[in-house]
């Protein structure tokens, strides 16, 4: 797959027109799709007006920041006119009447968009088979799954159709398929990239991001996706300078934090790729330092006791009365009950009911208690970035798993973000890059940094990716 | 904390989500054995130190003025049954 960079030189040179490019693409498409299923919308006639006004724009010297690379959006971001399902029935016909900001920035900045990405049901899986629109297949592999819930997002870009992704990660969500198809995909800072148009999961949770074949795909996006946006309330007035430091890791001055809390238990390839990541940094002079995280276990309880009662508020909004999937019945209540039985797969029925039973007054210790843990887990990873700069850790304690596997199996599959909740929990950014292979398998290590420092974990990834190599077995 | 069936209907009840007899009788061991998994949450040594606000803007508001949207009739023709620029609704009771 050639990274973007070239691909940016090719285009900038005029050996390549953006059109040219968005054909090779389209012949990949025709070529992937049909075994992996990581679309729900194809927006091949869109595309190609947009690539051909992008010809003209280069040729006279214009063209920043995309100059007609081809992304892919997760199908829970809104595209004016173009139909946005969030991999659910309940939106199975649904026109957004207005474009989402992060939307609006790739438009703006000559992107050219292939289409609306597959994805696990309103975004509630770690696995790309909630989707109503059937589970998308991993690119390296179609027999495993491709990670969720940006199933479609990992699996596009891992397969070549698309340059870039942009995804949402409420609490693994761009990390996991990341990791599962062999790409990087960056988590960032809470309120570093408005929400605008997101179709909202856990709202202290949520945030977009992009997925990429490399880090410099990484860092090109977000300075692009990042800063204010009036229209989201915990916008962040910042700029971070991605591209611009993207090759100034020092490695005399970072500190890497391994845990061994963060290694228990994972599956031994896992782990030996971890630890084949901690030993190059340590063979480039990074300090390597033990910092204790003893109570990162309570993150997974914490973050579905935050989790649920969010999605359960953020999903009454659809009734089958203002939009949405709608079953005429005799009175209100059942209108609206009979809609949501019909409109809702099976994880979305059990987070909302997980999520009402935790907000029923009686219940409100629960939440208390959530929100204290949630307190105690901000104050223990701020100690730990007063002794290290990164914490590195597998991005998913496992391998990829076979399609099937675990769908029957809730408790199994929420295992799969035991790892990657801590960062939405605490706000912090954190990038999963492919550092190692298990046969054709990849795995993805995870770097964990305090709060805006998102570009100082891509130019750790950038290191990695020209003096390393990844391990394999 | 373990839930019966008939707190369950309750919850779905309140959740305006018709399930089935047969989602129901899936539903609640999955249910159970979750709560179970979130009740762990109580053996962490909570910290007294100040909550951290994850946000740099918190304190924050924009002024208080309605701005209108650039184009609601977009926003009616989504209405799944509707009369003129209405949604139409079966009775409460």
């Amino acid at each position: 797959m050639p990274m973007i960079e070239e691909i940016l030189e090719r285009i900038r040179s005029g050996e390549m027109k953006p059109s040219e490019h968005l054909e090779e693409k389209i012949e990949v498409l025709e070529h992937r799709e049909p075994e992996l299923n990581a679309f729900i919308t194809k927006t091949v006639d869109l595309a190609r007006e947009q690539a051909k006004e992008i010809d003209k724009i280069v040729e006279s010297g214009g063209g920043e920041a995309f100059y007609g690379l081809i992304w892919g959006i997760k199908d829970n971001f809104a595209l004016k006119g173009i139909r946005m399902t969030c991999g659910s029935k309940m939106l199975e016909d649904y026109i957004p009447p207005y474009t989402a900001t992060p939307v609006q920035k790739i438009l703006d900045n000559h992107g050219v968009i292939l289409g609306k990405l597959n994805m696990d049901e309103f975004a509630c899986g770690s696995s790309g088979e909630t989707s109503y629109f059937g589970p998308t297949r991993n690119a390296r592999d179609p027999e495993y799954v491709p990670g969720g819930s940006s199933s479609g997002a990992g699996a596009a870009v891992a397969a070549g159709i698309v340059d870039l992704a942009l995804g949402s990660d409420t609490g693994g969500s761009i990390r996991n398929p990341a990791s599962f198809n062999g790409v990087v995909g960056l988590k960032p800072t809470y309120g570093l990239v408005s929400r605008y148009g997101l179709a909202d999961l856990a709202m202290s949770l949520d945030v977009p991001g992009p997925l990429a074949p490399d880090a410099y795909g990484i860092a090109l996006a977000m300075d692009v996706l990042q800063g204010f946006d009036s229209k989201d309330r915990v916008s962040a007035r910042r700029k971070l300078p991605f591209l611009e430091s993207i090759d100034s890791f020092d490695p005399e001055h970072v500190r890497i934090s391994v845990s061994e809390s963060l290694l228990n238990g994972v599956d031994p390839a896992v782990r030996k790729t971890t630890e084949h990541v901690i030993r190059f940094f340590e063979s480039k002079g990074v300090e390597i330092v033990d910092v204790d995280l003893p109570d990162i276990w309570a993150a997974f309880p914490t973050y579905y006791l935050v989790m649920y009662p969010e999605f359960a508020s953020a999903m009454q909004k659809f009734d089958g009365i203002r939009y949405g999937h709608r079953v005429d019945a005799s009175t209100l209540y059942e209108t609206v009950a009979q809609s949501r039985e019909e409109g809702f797969g099976k994880e979305i029925k059990r987070r909302i009911t997980m999520g009402t039973f935790i907000s029923m007054a009686k219940n409100a210790e629960w939440y208390k208690l959530a929100l204290r843990a949630r307190t105690t887990l901000l104050h223990m990873f701020e100690n730990a970035f007063k002794q290290a700069d990164i914490i590195v850790s597998p991005t998913v304690p496992t391998l990829p798993f076979k399609l099937g596997e675990r769908i029957n199996d809730p408790v199994k599959m929420y295992m799969a973000d035991a790892l990657t909740v801590p960062a939405n929990l605490t706000g912090i950014p954190a990038i999963s890059f492919p550092a190692g292979w298990k046969g054709r398998l990849p795995i993805g290590v995870q770097l964990m940094g305090p709060r805006f420092t998102d570009h100082i974990l891509v130019s750790a990834v950038r290191f990695f990716e020209k003096e390393g190599k990844q391990w394999s077995e | 904390m373990a839930l019966t069936k008939d707190e369950l209907l309750h919850i779905a009840k309140i959740a305006r989500i018709a399930l089935t007899d047969e989602e129901i009788d899936e539903l609640l061991p999955q249910f159970n054995e979750i709560l179970e998994l979130l009740e762990r949450v109580k053996q962490l040594p909570l910290t007294e130190a100040a909550p951290i606000v994850m946000t740099d803007n918190a304190d924050e508001f924009r002024a208080d003025a309605v701005s209108p949207f650039e184009d609601p009739d977009e926003i009616v023709a989504q209405f799944p049954r509707k009369k003129d620029r209405y949604a139409k609704v079966p009775p409460n009771l």
